[in-house]
């Protein structure tokens, strides 16, 4: 990458998987075309990349898988407006662009030998997918995992492929939970935070990372001060609209604090500091 | 009193011949009257139409380091033959000649964001190597203006080359840095004498003078707060038209988005304003600013605290577009006036 290289020239990609996650999400999976940008892009858990679909625009998305799966990357993508409607509509073999990998990222080593509590709603999941995905693959440097994930039906929970993977993974635990069971539904119905109070995970020695949406994690909060997580043991991300991705565009700011640098992962304790505008 | 730069004289017969010259290795961009009453910084041709009297020109001169629209790649094809193609900035040397100080100190505050926050936007960087600027003195502020009330002077030398002070049948050209010594070397200039240099500095003095700071920047500045009532009256009247970003010198945020055709497309940046309601729209629905009331708390918190805190330095210079172009005279002197005079 030369140094005058523009940051709003993207890198192409092809789209080599696309899974149907529920009726209205995708899962990308991406492969550079350019064999050693393929080898050589790494990225953290947490971050997020800038998607083109030419000649329709670009949108934000978290990277939905872990760096420690080298090759390709994915994004998961549910469709709510006029780029999401054009990626829905991408086969394989189309391709796109991809800038980043932008913004900070979960703590990983912070984590280190600390027990991990997961708290997931809908497509809130992705993001907390990476970094799951992740520990898993590096599980021995990770203590007990429970992981909570939550959506409205059965049939809008994503990532239910590796349900059976995460659930055996050693000393990990998986709480599924839906508001509404259908006629096959054996698990949890009801709200996560209503979940996570029953199961009570432990808090000491834990981080918690929590992503979804905003009304699951504003009853997600109470009940994991009422475990005993601190602020600064509660992570979660912000989601702001962006166009740059780099701090230029001026539209992600919450006061000063630009989501696209600063962000998007910020523990509890940095996002009450904030004003309240997001 | 000794200044750290060279005093000059250019008799103002001498103006179109060093504009001549300049022109000959580079693209001249300074104020020319569009009507009676606008100005704008636009590109000179061999015969300069410059209107050099008056306040400063109605249009900021950012559209030349900013462009309105920018092309930012082409792509052709589709599937595997899918190509992208760089567009490489015009990076042409250019003088801006005639530029206002308020307009010079705001270049620096878009540095700021495109050169110092995070990485360098090669586009805007490689315009503005290639940019120097040929200031001009105001002698006559426009109604609106208050750059003594954000820490500028009308005869202010903030990022400029060459500051030019009118006195009459000549010019007093204060040669400001290197690149300035170049371009006066282009000019029949002569020393100024030390009545030249004297009467440049009355005339800053007078004009400065006759503009006295309209409120405490720094007290305004630490009293602006997130739940003030002014935000909502300045919704009330506000019609989000945006001009106040539009013509704003410092105003910087940009949209980016495609436009197609058969073969392919172009992915270009054009100017937006946090005024517009869609600015922060997202696409789920969910809008972290959904009325008036909000955008105009970021716009002057914007300029005057989120900037502050993070540069050190307010995102406006003063110039006094905003309040003279209001179509509803919102004004942004009276809202910092009455800040920075809560509490007192």
């Amino acid at each position: 990458m030369t140094e005058d290289r523009s940051l709003y020239l993207p890198n192409l990609a092809v789209i080599d998987r696309i899974a149907q996650e529920t009726w209205d999400t995708k899962t990308f999976r991406a492969v550079f075309s350019d064999p050693g940008l393929r080898d050589a892009f790494t990225y953290h858990p947490g971050q997020f990349q800038e998607v083109s679909v030419f000649g329709v625009g670009e949108a934000t998305f978290c990277l939905a898988s872990t760096p420690t799966r080298r090759g390709y990357i994915e994004f998961s993508v549910k469709r709510v407006g006029a780029l999401t409607a054009a990626l829905h509509e991408l086969t394989e073999g189309d391709a796109v662009g991809i800038r980043g990998p932008y913004g900070n990222w979960f703590p990983h080593e912070a984590m280190r030998g600390k027990r991990l509590l997961f708290v997931g709603g809908g497509i809130g999941m992705a993001p907390l997918r990476s970094l799951l995905n992740f520990c898993l693959d590096r599980r021995s440097e990770f203590g007990h995992i429970d992981i909570f994930y939550g959506a409205r039906t059965p049939g809008d929970l994503c990532y239910t492929d590796e349900f059976d993977a995460w659930r055996t993974a050693p000393d990990v635990n998986l709480y599924l939970a839906v508001d509404k069971g259908d006629e096959r539904w054996t698990g949890y119905v009801g709200v996560v935070p209503r979940y996570v109070r029953e199961v009570a995970p432990a808090a000491e020695n834990a981080v918690a990372i929590t992503c979804g949406p905003p009304v699951m994690i504003k009853f997600t909060l109470p009940e994991l001060q009422r475990l005993g997580f601190t602020d600064e043991q509660i992570i979660t991300t912000l989601e702001m609209r962006m166009k740059c991705g780099v701090g230029k565009c001026g539209r992600c700011n919450i006061g000063h604090t630009y989501v696209c640098l600063d962000g998007p992962v910020f523990t509890y304790a940095q996002i009450r500091r904030l004003p309240p505008e997001f | 009193m000794s200044d750290p730069y060279r005093h000059s004289i250019l008799p103002k017969t001498a103006l179109g011949g060093w504009l001549a010259r300049l022109l000959d290795s580079y693209r001249l961009v300074g104020p020319v009257a569009d009507t009676e009453t606008v100005t704008s910084y636009r590109r000179l041709g061999p015969e300069p139409m410059l209107r050099l009297s008056g306040p400063r020109p109605t249009v900021s001169p950012k559209a030349h380091l900013l462009p309105q629209t920018e092309t930012l790649f082409t792509f052709q094809g589709s599937g595997p033959a899918l190509a992208l193609t760089a567009v490489e900035p015009d990076a042409t040397p250019t003088v801006v000649f005639g530029i206002r100080p308020c307009d010079a100190r705001a270049l620096r505050r878009l540095d700021d964001v495109f050169l110092e926050r995070a990485e360098r936007d090669v586009h805007y960087d490689q315009r503005r190597r290639a940019t120097l600027l040929v200031g001009l003195a105001c002698a006559t502020p426009g109604w609106g203006c208050f750059c003594t009330s954000v820490g500028g002077s009308p005869a202010g030398t903030e990022g400029l080359d060459l500051l030019l002070t009118d006195l009459g049948d000549r010019y007093h050209v204060a040669v400001l840095t290197p690149a300035g010594e170049t371009l006066a070397a282009a000019a029949e200039m002569g020393d100024a004498a030390p009545d030249d240099i004297e009467a440049a500095r009355a005339q800053h003095a007078a004009t400065a003078a006759r503009m006295p700071a309209l409120f405490d920047v720094d007290a305004a500045v630490r009293n602006i707060r997130w739940d003030a009532p002014v935000w909502a009256e300045i919704a009330e009247r506000c019609l989000a038209c945006g001009v106040c970003s539009y013509l704003c010198p410092t105003c910087h945020c940009f949209d980016i988005q495609d436009e197609a055709t058969p073969d392919g497309g172009v992915r270009f940046r054009c100017w937006d304003t946090c005024q517009f309601g869609e600015f922060t729209q997202m696409g789920a629905g969910h809008n972290p600013r959904p009325t008036q009331t909000e955008r105009a708390r970021q716009r002057v918190s914007h300029k005057f605290k989120y900037l502050v805190e993070e540069f050190g330095r307010a995102g406006c210079t003063g110039c006094g577009r905003c309040v003279e172009r209001c179509p509803v005279n919102i004004d942004i002197r009276a809202i910092l006036r009455a800040f920075a005079e809560e509490g007192r």
